[in-house]
């Protein structure tokens, strides 16, 4: 009985072993040391991929997807790269814009779990107003980034590097928030 | 509404649960005997670690409750009132105060549980009577609201006592309550102003000038024809901050809140009615958590009256206790606004609208109309409409204010 025990324990750490080579072998050649940036070394992406930018529909009463393909290497330039793609608009009819033309992106940064999307300021006198026209944009940038980039928990807008109480008078932005993806339903 | 009540006699026993294990966790109940009416068993509070079941004291005072979609916030509405426990969070919301529970109202084994003092702190705001925990005289007393000060007991020494005897101190309080005649003061807030224009049409018409015109027109109707004290938080084109705003609400003692503005959109061919309310959302609650932390840090106890420093910090939560009246006047002036104007119904909606957070009292904003639709622009501009627009807004309050006197309101009830 004892020698039966013995060899049901060397047959067990003998499959063990060879799980966790299969696993070492398996893993490790895949793992290429990311480029380095120099700006946030633990944000690494691999190649393009694929995310959804919010849009309003053509009645601006709800948001709306829309898909592109980012090819940056950092979270940082990927989300650079989404807003970009936000504010040039949809290419499908039935959408509408959310960001007036002429915004241009300041610079975007990432600190812990939160982005910070700096826009220039005339984001506020180009805006058409109203409060729900508001709310889409507020919430179109803030869902584009924390949608998509899950190392994102909470947005924060600024305007010419600064916090604002508000873009064009309504929506309160004065800290970073997080994304309300029931905006899609044309809920709050 | 809620004049008066019977004298309801609970009578409160205290019986341990089990005599199985020893020390530590001593688990009881406290039942809760009426012996007013038939004398039928009402309830009991279960009681374990110095902390009591929600679901008890809901079944205990037939309390209704709701629960919000994030499953962070919960509702406990009676008779009385209600107030708004947030999870993991020590404060107690109701009433426009923040009362702060010696321990957080928290899941425990799946069940939600609230410290003992919340009997003092909370519940008397719900059923709409005082209710008093005695050391000495081993009773709990409930009784009409502002019969006594609510000062919690020190949960641990609670399990102590063998019985709880039941004292009726019943003492009719007509004054305030009961004199309650509507609306006294209403706060009119025209939008933007000064540097800030607000939404332009197309042939140049400024949100700013529109709101003012429609807010002075509106304002008469109340003063002449309700007789309410009306104030404007501004009187020309000149700029005033949206905290500014709401403070000039408070500061007036406000029964009412409504900012007025003139809505645009990206397309040309949207029109309609808005009416807004404010809404709250997670990170809200973690505004609340981190309130609190500066609570203890700052070693404040009980009502929040006493705490002004609290009280600036939770400016963001000012508007939460008013949040539901806020939803009944929003949908007044919504449902009268498409009626009267026979326009496009968008619908009330909730949004984190700056303007509205701070309000101590029920606070809507009313989107009068799309200035960025031309045919919208030109109406908007003729005299006649902003009338139609004005006695329109004038209906919803006097609406509102019906309802009110007739108790199927809440209004703003300190």
């Amino acid at each position: 009985v004892k020698k039966v025990f013995k060899v049901v324990v060397i047959a067990a750490m003998a499959a063990a072993l060879v799980i966790a080579a299969l696993f070492f072998f398996k893993l490790m050649p895949g793992q290429k040391p990311g480029p380095i940036t120099g700006r946030s070394p633990e944000a690494e992406l691999e190649g393009p991929r694929v995310i959804d930018l919010y849009f309003a529909d053509a009645a601006g009463r709800r948001l709306a997807l829309e898909a592109r393909e980012v090819t940056a290497q950092s979270v940082e330039e990927s989300i650079h790269q989404a807003i970009r793609e936000l504010i040039a608009g949809p290419r499908k009819e039935s959408l509408s814009s959310t960001v007036p033309e002429g915004v241009g992106i300041r610079s975007v940064y990432y600190r812990d779990d939160i982005a910070y999307i700096d826009l220039t300021p005339n984001i506020s006198s180009s805006h058409p107003g109203g409060s729900w026209a508001e709310l889409l944009t507020v919430y179109s940038i803030i869902n584009t980034v924390t949608e998509n980039f899950s190392e994102v928990r909470k947005v924060q807008i600024l305007l010419g590097g600064r916090e604002h109480e508000t873009l064009a008078g309504h929506i309160d932005i004065s800290r970073p928030l997080p994304g309300r993806v029931q905006l899609l339903a044309g809920d709050w | 509404m809620r004049r008066f009540y019977p004298a309801v006699i609970l009578l409160v026993i205290f019986t341990f649960l089990t005599g199985s294990s020893t020390e530590a966790r001593t688990g009881s109940t406290i039942t809760l005997k009426n012996f007013s009416g038939s004398g039928k068993h009402s309830g009991f509070l279960k009681i374990d670690g110095g902390r009591i079941d929600i679901d008890s004291i809901v079944n205990a005072f037939s309390l209704r409750t709701s629960v919000d979609i994030m499953g962070d916030r919960l509702d406990l509405v009676g008779n009385g009132g209600s107030c708004r426990l947030l999870l993991g969070s020590s404060l107690v919301l109701s009433k426009g105060l923040f009362a702060v529970l010696t321990e957080p109202f928290d899941t425990v084994d799946g069940k939600m549980s609230v410290p003992l003092d919340f009997l003092t702190k909370g519940l008397p705001a719900i059923i709409g009577k005082s209710v008093a925990m005695d050391r000495e005289r081993q009773s709990l007393t409930v009784g009409p609201v502002g019969s006594g000060s609510f000062k919690g007991v020190n949960a641990d020494h609670l399990d102590r006592y063998a019985s709880f005897i039941q004292r009726d101190q019943f003492e009719p309080q007509a004054s305030e309550e009961s004199s309650y005649e509507g609306l006294r003061v209403v706060v009119l807030d025209p939008g933007h102003g000064g540097r800030s224009d607000g939404a332009r049409g197309g042939t140049g018409t400024l949100e700013k000038d529109l709101v003012l015109s429609v807010s002075q027109k509106l304002k008469n109707m109340l003063e002449e024809d309700l007789g309410v004290k009306v104030v404007l938080t501004r009187t020309a084109d000149y700029y005033v901050g949206l905290k500014e705003r709401t403070a000039i609400a408070n500061n007036n003692r406000a029964d009412l809140f409504l900012s007025i503005h003139a809505n645009a959109a990206f397309r040309k061919t949207v029109q309609g009615y808005e009416t807004y309310y404010l809404s709250f959302s997670a990170s809200d609650l973690e505004a609340s958590q981190l309130a609190q932390i500066e609570n203890k840090a700052l070693g404040v106890e009980g009502d929040v009256r006493e705490a002004p420093l609290l009280e600036a910090i939770l400016w963001d939560m000012a508007q939460l206790e008013f949040i539901n009246e806020s939803g009944r006047f929003a949908n007044q002036v919504q449902e009268t606004l498409v009626r009267s104007m026979k326009g496009k119904d968008r619908g009330v909606r909730q949004a984190p609208l700056a303007v509205l957070m701070g309000a101590r009292m029920p606070a809507t904003l009313v989107e009068i109309g799309f200035i960025s639709n031309p045919s919208q622009e030109i109406k908007l501009n003729r005299d006649a409409h902003q009338d139609r627009i004005a006695r329109a807004l004038f209906d919803a309050i006097s609406e509102y204010n019906r309802k009110l006197i007739r108790g199927e309101a809440g209004g703003r009830r300190p």
